[in-house]
């Protein structure tokens, strides 16, 4: 429990998951949905925050990562008829693999053409994925049943948030950890400066490899979950956008921090209901109700935009300024002698 | 023959957006992915003008060019300009979500109806029969003197005029450019500027020649490897990855699959990734941080 | 004034302020409908005007006194063709709005979302301007519906058939659709009848949706020796090879699902090549109820007609009307089932469901050409009757 070292910290983690349990029983179907996919989010944003921000290999494959991993699923269960407990694991394995492919090639690459090789296999993995679609005649996608495990199915928007909180936090456990071992220095190490890192003995190339290959079985295995979660698999459903929008989860929230991630995911999947709920406040005539939508799609934009410019940095930085105020609180600096 | 005219014309549609993606990076070093949302609201701004002004097609096209570069200039003043010294990651996700705004802007202000400002101009595309047998239309020919005269335009200014000379200083280093006098947020301004004059001329071409809606930016996002294959910070490159991209997705098209001619882009920008990763003619430096 | 009295009254104007501007409080209580549409987003310009003359057509039946004395209120939420905000937008209006009828109106990527939450809420699901689902089609899923005029194979089958008559039996097809499995399958159905009719299909070109240029597409059609074009796909999709095979110089004829923006296009173009099969009569039509539709939209400042708007609006108002007071969502998914809808002269004929058939049991496709001399689009085959389930039967 070094994670949880100090009471004040115990504490306020208890109030959170007695909170998180609580939810259900308090919010609508609509809160339980949204959580739902934040949670979703959250696993696929932990797996590019190990590669982006810990690392410092820049990925824009992810959604092509996340339609294998959903494919592969997908495929195995309404083609070959596999039970969920071997098609869940199928996932990651998939993950893995590809993520060690292209994880080959960018070992000599940095920066944007590192980004734009994770983008060609982008498309690549969308491309082959669309003629499957298309020639096993699966127009709208691939329907997935419930998934069962023995005599347990997970339905119903309550079981699903039961299930998803608790691989969120599993899959932010294991990335808590994973960064204080050795690995995850080492990767903290070549983000920095890899030829320093390399000069102190560590294995970049190995070490490059592992951040692909881990960070791509999980955001498989989040792929995979959504496939579950949405009851069917289609290419549509995997877009570049997607790829967009958890790089700005990793960035709005802060780079290279797990705290960071999970703000960032809940802050991109919420925005655009906030920026809805608070437009949809304001009074306004039947004339320009239909005006609306594009006032949000534009809003989500520039909201995104100014936050950004604001507060490059990200939500932690917020987080960590408004914990100092509070720790420091009533003073505004550190006392000299501390 | 065919395929060599239709080459050139997609190669200047190409060659227009790479121009764009090279000028800003070169000066700012950031990647501009709302490039085709900006080429986008070029479309707008003629379709905007035309119908203001009926009967002045050549009034409302020098319009254009003029909103699309001063747009440039007021997106770096007003938004990358703030950015400087923050991470380049979140400049270039600051680009992004200019893009949805800028759609969003869009729909706003003309809804999603397709439009077709050609025909407001009075003007209809007609064919042109090239010796050899192939067809292009004036809109072609348009794009194909434009590409060409943006470059050698381009090219002139850079190597002759006290400006272009200025921003290849601030290109190459920043901060030496900036002890010696040289104003690099007029530098950055300018540059911004150009990006977008190359944007609003795609943006009047295909709006003439395809259609104008507030979805036509994606094709930015496919003319993004051309600048890559080219070379970034290369403005040489871009005629020859322009050419070579182009060639490959016809040939692509007729005589493989047409579906292909949307990943070619891409894989040629993979093989350009493992073989000489900063484009034809850019220059050799692997970029520590984005 | 003292301050608390003064924050009262300005606290109380403000309310009533609010209660003002939030609009007339309806005295009965509402049939409540749910509406998620790609009013933002790529899809958009296929599907927002749709939704704007469904509303002007509801706002007029709310201005009429409503639907058995009750007026109609929608909910509309925006999924962009977003598979998640699909589900979000749902869950919402069957959970949090309790509608009594969920309407799509988005592209192909929201269906399985929408039919899966719509399924377990047990609420009826219209498919009105978006593509018809197989589900609804025969053997039905009970909840689904869908009063959209095309359907990619029946327009298809309809579609070889027509250009095999037109030419004799000596069409060479060069066909085009759009990356999306559904013009895919569409594209793919012509071949195949086209082959059963003894018709080969020379070209086919799938574009992907960032074409810049259709001109390399068209060419790959000119090439191959196409006589008859057929495209079905989103509309730009549709009417891009074609403008590019008239540059080329391209001597054959061409036809298209002929989606809203074709009587603009039919103008703009002045083309007697260009052919379109379509199940809503178009605007230029000296029929009444169509010139009562555009007087309605002009009055309402709608610019862009698309009379799918139209047909799903009434689908609805005359679900609604037979559904009575009060209307449950099982009530409704009964009445549905064995309903026939009349559209007034806007369509070749009714819209009849059974329980197996949600899609229609007959279906209605006229063919337009333009007419450069009388400048205007002329009918080149009248309302034709397509049996929907002999024909299904027999494309299996």
């Amino acid at each position: 429990m070094a994670l949880l070292n100090t009471p004040v910290r115990r504490t306020w983690f208890a109030v959170f998951v007695v909170g998180a349990l609580a939810v259900p029983f308090f919010g609508n179907a609509l809160v339980v949905d949204l959580l739902c996919r934040t949670a979703l989010a959250v696993i696929g944003a932990q797996a590019l925050n190990l590669l982006t921000g810990y690392t410092g290999l820049v990925s824009l494959g992810h959604a092509g990562l996340m339609a294998a991993g959903a494919f592969a699923s997908g495929i195995l269960t309404a083609e070959l008829g596999a039970p969920f407990w071997i098609a869940l694991p199928a996932a990651p394995l998939v993950g893995g693999l590809l993520g060690f492919l292209v994880g080959i090639p960018s070992l000599r690459l940095k920066g944007v053409y590192l980004a734009l090789s994770t983008l060609a296999l982008h498309f690549v993995i969308l491309y082959v994925a669309a003629e499957y679609q298309s020639a096993r005649g699966f127009s709208t996608g691939l329907l997935i049943p419930r998934p069962t495990l023995g005599p347990l199915t997970i339905a119903g928007g309550r079981a699903w948030y039961y299930t998803l909180l608790v691989l969120a936090a599993a899959t932010t456990l294991f990335c808590l950890n994973l960064v204080r071992t050795r690995a995850g220095r080492a990767w903290m190490a070549i983000r920095d400066r890899d030829i320093a890192a390399a000069t102190t003995g560590i294995n970049v190339t190995r070490y490059k490899l592992m951040a692909f290959v881990v960070s791509s079985a999980i955001t498989a295995f989040g792929g995979s979950l959504y496939g579950y979660y949405a009851g069917f698999v289609s290419v549509e459903a995997f877009t570049f956008f997607t790829a967009i929008e958890y790089i700005a989860m990793i960035t709005i929230g802060g780079l290279g921090s797990v705290l960071g991630s999970i703000l960032g995911a809940a802050f991109v999947t919420l925005l655009p209901y906030g920026v809805d709920a608070l437009i949809n406040v304001l009074p306004v005539g039947e004339r320009v109700q239909s005006h609306l939508f594009a006032v949000k799609f534009g809003a989500f934009g520039l909201l995104m935009a100014l936050f950004l410019v604001l507060e490059p940095r990200g939500l932690v930085s917020i987080w960590s300024r408004v914990r100092t105020y509070f720790d420091l609180w009533p003073f505004r600096y550190h006392p000299l002698g501390e | 023959m065919q395929v060599a005219a239709n080459t050139l014309v997609l190669a200047s549609t190409y060659v227009l957006l790479a121009v764009g993606y090279v000028v800003v990076y070169r000066a700012s070093r950031i990647l501009n992915l709302a490039h085709g949302e900006l080429m986008m609201l070029g479309g707008y701004a003629l379709f905007t003008l035309l119908s203001i002004a009926p009967g002045r097609p050549l009034l409302a096209l020098v319009g254009t060019v003029v909103v699309s570069f001063l747009l440039g200039t007021i997106v770096y003043l007003v938004v990358m300009r703030p950015m400087a010294g923050h991470p380049l990651f979140s400049a270039v996700l600051v680009t992004i979500s200019l893009g949805i705004f800028f759609r969003g802007l869009a729909i706003l202000g003309w809804t999603a109806e397709i439009r077709y400002p050609l025909a407001l101009m009075g003007f209809g595309t007609t064919s042109l029969r090239l010796p050899g047998g192939a067809v292009i239309s004036n809109i072609d020919l348009l794009s194909m003197l434009a590409a060409g005269g943006l470059l050698l335009g381009l090219w002139m200014f850079f190597a002759r005029s006290r400006l272009g000379i200025q921003m290849r200083a601030t290109a190459e280093n920043p901060r030496l450019a900036a002890e010696r006098g040289v104003n690099i947020h007029l530098v950055f301004a300018v540059s911004w500027g150009i990006s977008t004059f190359a944007a609003g001329l795609v943006g009047i071409l295909y709006s003439s020649q395809v259609r104008l809606d507030p979805e036509i930016g994606v094709i930015g996002l496919k003319a993004f490897p051309v600048a890559l294959v080219g070379g970034l910070d290369s403005l040489a490159g871009v005629l020859p990855a322009g050419l070579a991209i182009a060639l490959l997705e016809v040939l692509a098209i007729q005589y493989v699959s047409p579906l292909l001619s949307e990943v070619v882009p891409f894989l040629a920008l993979l093989v350009m990734l493992c073989v000489r990763p900063w484009g034809i003619f850019g220059t050799p430096e692997e970029i520590e941080r984005v | 004034m003292a301050r608390s009295a003064k924050l009262a009254m300005t606290m109380a104007l403000a309310v009533v302020a609010v209660a003002l501007l939030a609009g007339p409080v309806h005295a009965s209580d509402p049939y409540k409908v749910g509406v998620t549409a790609a009013l933002t987003g790529p899809a958009s310009t296929t599907y927002a005007p749709m939704i704007d003359l469904f509303k002007t057509y509801l706002g007029k039946v709310n201005a009429e006194g409503g639907i058995n004395g009750h007026p109609i209120q929608v909910t509309y939420e925006d999924d962009r063709a977003e598979a998640p905000r699909a589900i979000t937008n749902a869950k919402k209006l069957l959970e949090q709005d309790k509608v009594v009828l969920l309407i799509n109106t988005s592209s192909s990527a929201t269906f399985k979302p929408t039919i899966a939450t719509a399924k377990e809420g047990k609420t009826p699901l219209l498919f009105g301007g978006s593509v018809c689902p197989e589900e609804v089609f025969p053997p039905a899923d009970p909840l689904l519906f869908c009063s959209t005029s095309f359907a990619a194979k029946l327009d298809a089958e309809f579609a070889a058939h027509f250009m095999h008559e037109m030419s004799g039996g000596k069409a060479k097809f060069g066909l085009a659709a759009m990356d999306i499995p559904i013009s895919r399958i569409g594209i793919d159905t012509a071949e195949a009848v086209g082959k059963k009719l003894g018709i080969e299909t020379v070209a086919k070109v799938v574009i992907p949706p960032t074409a810049v240029d259709f001109t390399p597409f068209a060419s790959k059609l000119k090439e191959a020796g196409a006589t008859w074009g057929f495209a079905w796909a989103p509309w730009p999709w549709e009417i891009g090879p074609y403008e590019a095979l008239l540059k080329l110089g391209w001597q054959g004829e061409y036809l298209l699902y002929g989606f809203q923006p074709l009587e603009a296009t039919f103008a703009r173009l002045n083309r007697e090549s260009l052919f379109a099969l379509v199940g809503t009569n178009l605007l230029a039509e000296d029929i009444p109820e169509i010139k009562a539709i555009q007087a309605l939209a002009a009055k309402a400042g709608v610019t862009r007609i698309d009379l799918e708007g139209w047909v799903t609006a009434v689908t609805l108002h005359e679900a609604l009307k037979a559904c009575g007071w009060p209307c449950t969502r099982d009530k409704l998914q009964t009445v549905m089932t064995g309903i026939s809808i009349d559209f007034k002269g806007v369509k070749g004929g009714p819209i009849q469901w059974s329980k197996d058939n949600h899609f229609r049991t007959v279906q209605y496709y006229k063919v337009y050409r333009w007419d450069s001399v009388k400048a205007r689009p002329v009918v080149v085959k009248d309302w034709s009757r397509v049996d929907v389930e002999q024909k299904l039967k027999e494309l299996k």
